[in-house]
């Protein structure tokens, strides 16, 4: 399908030639950019944290509610989540992504600062990533991920927690965010 | 191009080659926003793999497929491969991009915590080889740069393969996936 450019002269028969190409492609070609939904094809969903999450003494996993997200039934989505973290070296850390219900499938690796102790990415829809921490001083760490929708919307939320429950503040500082793209 | 408020017809109303005129303005103007491959400007196009890429006991770069995208003349884009692999501590792997022949420019490197880079952790030009001291473990790999292209359109394209032939399955995942940008 191409786009074409036509001037109208004054007096000129519409043709079903000239409307289907006026009227009906050079539509089309814009609604490739475009889900039937609406949302524009790529562009970006962000949201980011407005608070710490804390963890102290605790290797039990927490929601990280601000980035929660929603993939929508046989939808196709890359998202990103760029944490910003303080993290004490005796603790450790680890995240999970967990998906409600469960997605077509999901898979995420991470790249911390430091280095991941064994797996840095999965495709299970219900485990974590670990990593050793140095605990001197704040800490990036980039979890990357691609969700492909079921038959039903699903709520995904990303966790965190020590690995090894340790009497320090483990956190998700204030300003980590998330960037969500959705695929063809 | 500017966009003009669509009349609202009433019945009876002669439509002339003006209003025709209008109509197709308007969809110009709307049409900036979408170039001709359905791409949006300023959005991210993305891919991924939906099946799993396996090298086994080979040095030879193979095309990761689903992780390529095209670029026409003279654009420029950014870009960024995420990639779930494994591969056996014996064969590590490496990655490089193929490009359209003579680009003006390209630029790309990789973000990994594990495995290690061990030969060139950028390059300047297509099919060099970006080498990885792989642990057997699954591995997650950001490959990101940004080609100012030359007169000749063409494809982007990951490949991947052992650095050292060896009788093993080394894989690029399902679900690895890219996102490029537009940006002139």
């Amino acid at each position: 399908m191409s786009w074409v450019v036509k001037t109208w002269q004054n007096g000129e028969t519409i043709t079903a030639n000239f409307a289907n190409q006026q009227f009906r492609d050079n539509l089309n070609v814009i609604k490739t950019g475009v889900f039937d939904d609406g949302k524009v094809v790529g562009a970006s969903a962000f949201a980011r944290t407005t608070t710490d999450l804390v963890k102290n003494n605790s290797a039990a996993l927490s929601d990280i509610p601000e980035l929660t997200f929603t993939c929508g039934a046989n939808e196709t989505w890359a998202v990103q989540y760029h944490l910003l973290m303080t993290l004490p070296a005796a603790a450790d850390a680890k995240i999970g992504i967990v998906p409600s219900p469960v997605l077509a499938s999901l898979a995420y690796g991470v790249i911390p600062y430091d280095k991941t102790s064994t797996a840095r990415f999965t495709a299970s829809q219900n485990t974590s990533l670990a990593w050793n921490t140095i605990g001197s001083f704040d800490e990036p760490a980039l979890v990357s991920a691609l969700f492909r929708g079921g038959l039903f919307a699903s709520t995904i939320v990303i966790r965190f927690a020590q690995l090894t429950a340790t009497v320090a503040d483990s956190k998700v500082l204030v300003g980590s965010f998330r960037i969500a793209k959705r695929l063809l | 191009m500017v966009w003009t408020a669509p009349a609202t017809r009433t019945p009876g109303e002669f439509v002339d080659d003006a209003d025709h005129n209008l109509y197709r303005d308007n969809l110009l103007f709307l049409k900036a926003l979408v170039f001709d491959d359905g791409t949006v400007a300023g959005a991210t196009k993305s891919g991924r793999t939906s099946s799993n890429t396996t090298v086994n006991n080979s040095t030879t770069f193979v095309n990761v497929s689903g992780l390529s995208f095209t670029v026409g003349a003279s654009e420029t884009w950014t870009f960024q491969f995420h990639v779930y692999m494994i591969s056996n501590v014996a064969a590590d792997a490496k990655l490089t991009l193929t490009l359209p022949t003579t680009p003006t420019a390209v630029r790309y490197g990789v973000a990994s915590n594990d495995p290690g880079v061990t030969t060139n952790k950028a390059a300047t030009a297509g099919g060099t080889a970006i080498v990885f001291s792989t642990q057997g473990n699954d591995e997650f790999v950001v490959l990101a740069g940004i080609l100012r292209n030359g007169a000749s359109s063409g494809t982007v394209q990951l490949q991947f393969a052992q650095n050292t032939a060896h009788v093993s399955n080394s894989i690029v995942y399902l679900d690895s996936y890219f996102e490029a940008q537009r940006i002139s």
